[in-house]
């Protein structure tokens, strides 16, 4: 049994080329491709032969005999395809024949065809990014919240990685040849993968949203309630009230140091979404009234802070 | 419609096809041999152009060829043809023009054109 070795590099569609020079290289180093995939690759220990690789992007084959046909006529052996489009296949190398043998594109048109068909189909997609990056950049900036923050380095991410695409295959498609560095597209997932975390970290804070509710509750000898509000994640929070009483209420929200960071006083009051900005720790939410004459006195009192 | 340039492995798939059916891979030697080794059509490209060209019903499948490969042969459609000459008649009248002005023969300059 010979050894196998599986590889995650990832490679950028547009440096392609690129993936095929390494390819070309491991092949030389005696790892011959078996498998090839975005993130997983997987290599055959075989030092006794030498393959030249190519690699072909079609989204969709309408043909696929008459697609594999063309290929193996030219002693091309194919050897799979990955879910989102490419073609890999393989040639053993014969150091006589020359490097026009071991090309699948020949003609600086078809050379570029590549690139521009990877642009069309990630250009619209990337407009559409483009607009849901500026509306969340406008959602942060009217309410800011780490929820709405989350989303949008998760966006600009994402949107960046496909600017980055559509400029080198731009200068593919207008220059030929000339192409900057290899894309390092793991600092691209670290930037996504951090807005999914603030993402995650935000709603999952936010799950244990607060509620107290009284209904047709009935006063005693105690004026007071209280209820403890703990807040994990520090974030923007908001406020619902809905109170119908026989008397005046006060409705206060305290932090640790007894400071009111919201107040609001009366008989009837509704509240809808008042925005307080809530550090980590413990608050105190107290409902009471001064009124003397509480016996038998009723209220309806609900406070949500979600 | 004005139809646009070909490209060169456009040129030659229907050119070695003008002669009778032919398979992908013959295609590609004889296209080869014509140009003396200077168009080569690599199987991306071949699978490219041929596929265009059948959408547009310039060729068509002409079934398998017979023996042991039994590869899978093409033939050119009417509508192939007619692009062929009418990309032929456009290269001829550029190499005129060409011999026109650089091949020494009387040549006269029309005074009213800028």
């Amino acid at each position: 049994m010979s050894r196998i070795k599986i590889c995650h590099d990832a490679y950028a569609a547009w440096d392609y080329e690129k993936e095929v020079e390494d390819l070309n290289k491991k092949s030389e180093e005696g790892w011959q491709l078996i498998h090839g995939g975005c993130f997983h690759s997987k290599f055959e220990e075989n030092p006794a032969v030498r393959y030249r690789y190519q690699l072909d992007f079609q989204l969709h084959v309408e043909n696929k005999m008459r697609y594999r046909e063309l290929f193996k006529e030219q002693g091309w052996e194919y050897i799979n395809s990955s879910f989102n489009g490419w073609h890999f296949f393989r040639k053993p190398y014969n150091p006589e024949l020359p490097e026009e043998e071991y090309e699948i594109y020949m003609d600086k048109i078809s050379k570029t065809e590549i690139a521009q068909r990877w642009f069309r189909m990630y250009a619209p997609l990337e407009a559409v990014l483009l607009i849901v990056f500026l509306i969340c950049t406008v959602r942060l900036i009217i309410a800011p919240e780490l929820l709405r923050l989350g989303i949008l380095i998760e966006t600009a991410g994402v949107l960046a990685l496909g600017s980055k695409g559509l400029i080198d295959s731009f200068r593919v498609i207008k220059g030929g040849e000339s192409r900057g560095a290899k894309t390092n597209i793991t600092r691209y997932i670290l930037v996504v993968l951090l807005g999914f975390a603030i993402l995650t970290a935000a709603s999952f804070g936010r799950a244990s949203g607060i509620a107290v509710s009284w209904e047709n509750a009935a006063f005693e000898n105690s004026g007071e309630w209280f209820g403890e509000v703990e807040v994990v994640i520090p974030d923007f929070y908001y406020v619902d009230a809905d109170c119908s009483s026989e008397i005046p209420m006060h409705v206060i929200l305290m932090d640790e140091e007894g400071e009111p960071l919201f107040e609001k006083a009366g008989e009837s009051f509704t509240i809808k979404n008042r925005r307080v900005f809530l550090q980590k720790g413990v608050y105190t939410l107290v409902c009471r009234t001064d009124e003397e004459n509480i016996q038998n006195k009723t209220v309806n009192l609900k406070v949500n802070i979600s | 419609m004005k139809q646009e340039p070909l490209t060169e492995s456009y040129f030659y798939i229907l050119l070695c096809l003008a002669h009778g059916p032919n398979h992908g891979y013959g295609i590609m030697q004889e296209t080869a041999a014509l140009s003396n080794g200077r168009v080569k059509i690599g199987s991306g490209t071949m699978y490219g152009a041929t596929s265009n060209m059948l959408k547009k019903k310039w060729i068509a499948d002409y079934g398998n060829e017979q023996g042991q490969e039994r590869r899978r042969l093409y033939q050119l459609l009417p509508a192939g043809r007619e692009v062929l000459e009418v990309e032929i008649q456009r290269l001829r009248s550029l190499v005129e023009n060409a011999d026109l002005i650089l091949g020494g023969r009387a040549y006269v300059k029309n005074k009213d054109l800028p």
